[in-house]
């Protein structure tokens, strides 16, 4: 399912995209590089596409806040998991 | 005119409250309990906080949480170095607190009270250095410029140890709120009195409001509300009690809150597991083009 909202502002964009109890993902369209970091920083989610959606790769890290999950697949913070140190 | 050398005063005894939303109200429930000391002489009456006061403390975390997330590390760091300047000018009064309620020799509460300082500075450090230790830039393969970085989970209920009443306290609730996350706090049970002195401390350090909530009371009571409160993000077991932490970790599980179990020792020479247990990490595909 997908519900599809207007919004005038990147600020309302933003307060509604974190109503949520999830955060698995997120994606935002702009061609200003410093508005991609800017929403970026403000969404509660594990993981940001800008200008793409469902890119992965094992040097990413995957994983939601809250409610989507726990701990993170890939990366660094993927290979965490498995070690002691 | 009363000689105060002579005994005459009457008594300024401290009536020791909760600590919710910057402020030091009673508990809505009217309740209170009597704390003892080691050798069992009474201490003061201290809040015993009810379901609701637990309700409340999280609201005022969940408010205080955009701004102190929101403050730059460096701000943060700043703040809680301060906290630990006011501890360190309040030592005094803080050895005198952790000797009445743990007992032992003088030395030992001023070692104590040494320690927890020191554990603050330790943890205060890490607020602008985290961010480099547990992020990380992700070589993908494809024009994107891919990185990964921490940030805080959200509110975080702690179950402070039952026994040490400021080291451990300290040595909880500073790790929680260095990376951002905001706190309730519930204080020991038999030894809440330097909590909320340590609520004071706070308060003057200009700590934001609802940044660190201290609940005095039952932890039979309290705990299980905060780990089953939907709009906790994840909660610390250190000081749960052996038989109730099956029950709270189901709770817990509720609304899939981060746990750091209650086998995590709090007593050990720290390290960055306090600080990532409560971190989320945030991954951002960023294009990289002409």
């Amino acid at each position: 399912m997908l519900s599809v909202l207007t919004f005038r502002t990147p600020d309302e964009a933003v307060v509604k995209a974190n109503n949520t109890p999830y955060g698995l993902s997120a994606g935002i369209w702009t061609e200003k590089g410093s508005r991609i970091l800017w929403l970026a920083q403000k969404l509660r989610a594990g993981v940001t596409w800008a200008n793409t959606f469902n890119r992965f790769d094992p040097a990413s890290p995957f994983g939601g806040y809250q409610e989507s999950g726990y701990g993170r697949e890939g990366g660094l913070h993927g290979l965490a998991a498995y070690l002691h140190a | 005119m009363p000689d105060a050398a002579a005994g005459t005063r009457l008594d300024v005894r401290k009536t020791y409250k909760l600590f919710i939303g910057g402020a030091f109200p009673r508990s809505e429930s009217g309740r209170s309990y009597p704390v003892h000391g080691k050798g069992g002489a009474l201490l003061a009456y201290a809040a015993q906080a009810s379901r609701k006061d637990a309700r409340d403390a999280v609201v005022a975390a969940r408010k205080a949480f955009a701004g102190w997330s929101g403050a730059t590390a460096y701000n943060r760091g700043q703040v809680l170095y301060r906290v630990a300047e006011m501890l360190e000018g309040r030592s005094a009064q803080f050895a005198a607190e952790v000797a009445a309620a743990e007992g032992g020799k003088g030395a030992e509460a001023r070692a104590a009270v040494a320690a927890a300082v020191d554990r603050w500075v330790w943890y205060a450090g890490w607020s602008d250095k985290i961010g480099q230790v547990a992020g990380a830039a992700n070589p993908v393969a494809g024009p994107y410029f891919n990185f990964s970085v921490p940030e805080p989970t959200g509110v975080v209920a702690i179950v402070a140890p039952p026994g040490s009443s400021l080291l451990g306290l300290i040595s909880v609730v500073a790790p929680v709120i260095v990376t951002g996350n905001t706190a309730v706090v519930i204080a020991s049970e038999s030894r809440p009195l330097p909590a909320i002195s340590l609520a004071e401390v706070l308060v003057t350090a200009d700590l934001p409001a609802g940044v660190v909530n201290v609940l005095t009371g039952r932890p039979a009571e309290l705990a299980p509300v905060l780990a089953g409160h939907m709009d906790v993000n994840a909660i610390d077991l250190s000081g749960a009690d052996v038989g109730a932490r099956t029950e709270l970790e189901q709770l817990a599980a509720s609304n899939v809150k981060r746990v750091l179990h209650a086998d995590a020792d709090w007593a050990a020479q720290p390290d960055t597991r306090r600080l990532t247990a409560f971190l989320e990490i945030k991954t951002v595909w960023h294009p990289a083009g002409t």
